[in-house]
């Protein structure tokens, strides 16, 4: 059978399409973080005594964990991932490629609000890449428990219960990672592992490669 | 009278035919052919907004009052498309357009425009009343509902959709104004929150991604 030569043409163009696909979806050769949810709207206070809002992280790559001042030693765990983190993020993340936030929010704005910066001290939080943040009590059960779905509750002791957890957040304010002690090894590891995958997507997601990133997602090639 | 059938020890079998070379690349390139008209026939669609994945549905719209007087409730519109957006009917700048974008991507979508419902959130209780946000939303496309309610109502709904306001109070000539995320939501057929948009999106390409959304 002799096919003209446009036709062979297109027939290999259209084989190699078919293969590359193939190979997209088996190889995974770009991996992404999914999009969950939206992360809810808020306002709170920082060590600084200045207003921080959801707004102000437009853009910025912001992970969250959740605590309050008078948790002792079990809170430990999760200060000291948040420490890792801001240690190795300037070696580890492209600094230059995305603006990365971390900030521990308190849920117990009545005992934290006005020692935030006493507590960041403690802790480390420099204020500038790490902050510690107070949400009001009347806000606590819809941003932290409905927005990021992070378990809290108030203990007769004045204690609370809660799950401890790392929330990522993209710029665009959609969750992008959960990580809790409880089901997933929230190791420091794991999660500079994939605020790099989003800096990669950020920094690389532009023009044609676009749609490359968008068929990752179409393809679920999560790491 | 007999009739002897002699056996024939060793038959003589017609050759296996092979097939050929040309016939291999006919298939070859029926098959090559197939997936490619597969791919370019269900090749997926490209949003122009940040496509979610939201396991939940959207967050409700309990203790909130659409501007037509009925309780607010996103319910009523499943199996069509819902544009939310969070303004205000003295908005000066961002929300004018983004209404205006969505009215004119309804438009373009022709016939399915009807499945296309479109909500101004008020983050200006104070202000906007039924009356207020009716007279407002008429004059932009008169499909478009409103929605208001107790403040703290809709700012907690507000919160859980990501927005975030904030009332400024500088003398100026409309009173005060009011800060707010100017994101588009669009929200499935399944009563999920699936992309989001900003207020540079075009009514074009808003238009397509309706399209696809409906389905």
């Amino acid at each position: 059978m002799n096919l003209p030569r446009w036709a062979k043409r297109t027939l290999v163009g259209l084989a190699v399409v078919l293969v590359s696909v193939l190979a997209f979806a088996v190889f995974e050769p770009i991996q992404v973080l999914p999009r969950i949810r939206l992360a809810p709207g808020f306002t709170m206070i920082d060590q600084s005594g200045a207003s921080f809002t959801s707004e102000d992280g437009r853009g910025a790559v912001t992970l969250y964990t959740f605590t309050y001042g008078d948790c002792d030693e079990e809170c430990s765990a999760t200060n000291e991932t948040m420490s890792e983190i801001a240690a190795r993020a300037a070696d580890e993340v492209d600094m230059a490629a995305i603006d990365l936030r971390l900030v521990t929010v308190s849920f117990d704005a009545a005992s934290d609000a006005d020692r935030l910066g006493e507590l960041a001290t403690a802790s480390g939080a420099d204020g500038d890449l790490w902050r510690w943040a107070a949400l009001a009590p009347e806000h606590v059960g819809t941003v932290v428990g409905s927005g990021f779905r992070v378990y809290v509750d108030e203990q007769i002791d004045g204690g609370f219960e809660f799950d401890q957890t790392f929330v990522l957040v993209d710029g665009w304010g959609v969750i992008r990672g959960e990580y809790q002690y409880a089901t997933l090894a929230s190791d420091a590891d794991r999660i500079l592992r994939h605020i790099g995958v989003l800096e990669e997507e950020i920094r690389n997601s532009h023009g044609v490669a676009s749609f490359a990133y968008e068929a990752a997602h179409v393809f679920l090639c999560y790491p | 009278m007999t009739t002897t059938i002699e056996r024939d020890e060793n038959p003589v079998r017609p050759p296996k035919r092979r097939m050929g070379r040309a016939e291999w690349r006919m298939i070859a390139a029926v098959a090559v052919i197939g997936v490619g008209l597969g791919v370019f026939l269900f090749q997926p669609h490209t949003y122009a907004g940040t496509v979610l994945q939201s396991p939940r549905p959207a967050p409700s719209l309990e203790g909130l009052t659409f501007s037509n007087g009925e309780p607010a409730d996103l319910a009523v519109f499943e199996g069509d498309v819902v544009l939310m957006y969070f303004g205000y009917t003295n908005c000066p700048d961002i929300c004018p357009t983004s209404m205006a974008t969505i009215a004119r991507a309804k438009e373009v979508l022709g016939d399915d425009a009807d499945r296309i419902h479109a909500l101004l959130v008020t983050v200006d209780p104070e202000r906007d009343t039924a009356e207020a946000l009716n007279r407002y939303l008429g004059n932009v496309d008169r499909g478009f509902l409103g929605v208001y309610g107790p403040e703290e109502t809709l700012m907690t709904t507000a919160m859980l959709y990501g927005i975030h306001s904030e009332v400024h109070d500088e003398a100026e000539e409309l009173g005060y104004t009011v800060d707010h995320t100017g994101t588009i939501i669009a929200i499935g057929p399944d009563g999920h929150v699936r992309v989001l948009y900003s207020h540079t999106v075009t009514a074009d390409d808003l238009s397509a991604d309706l399209a696809e959304l409906l389905g």
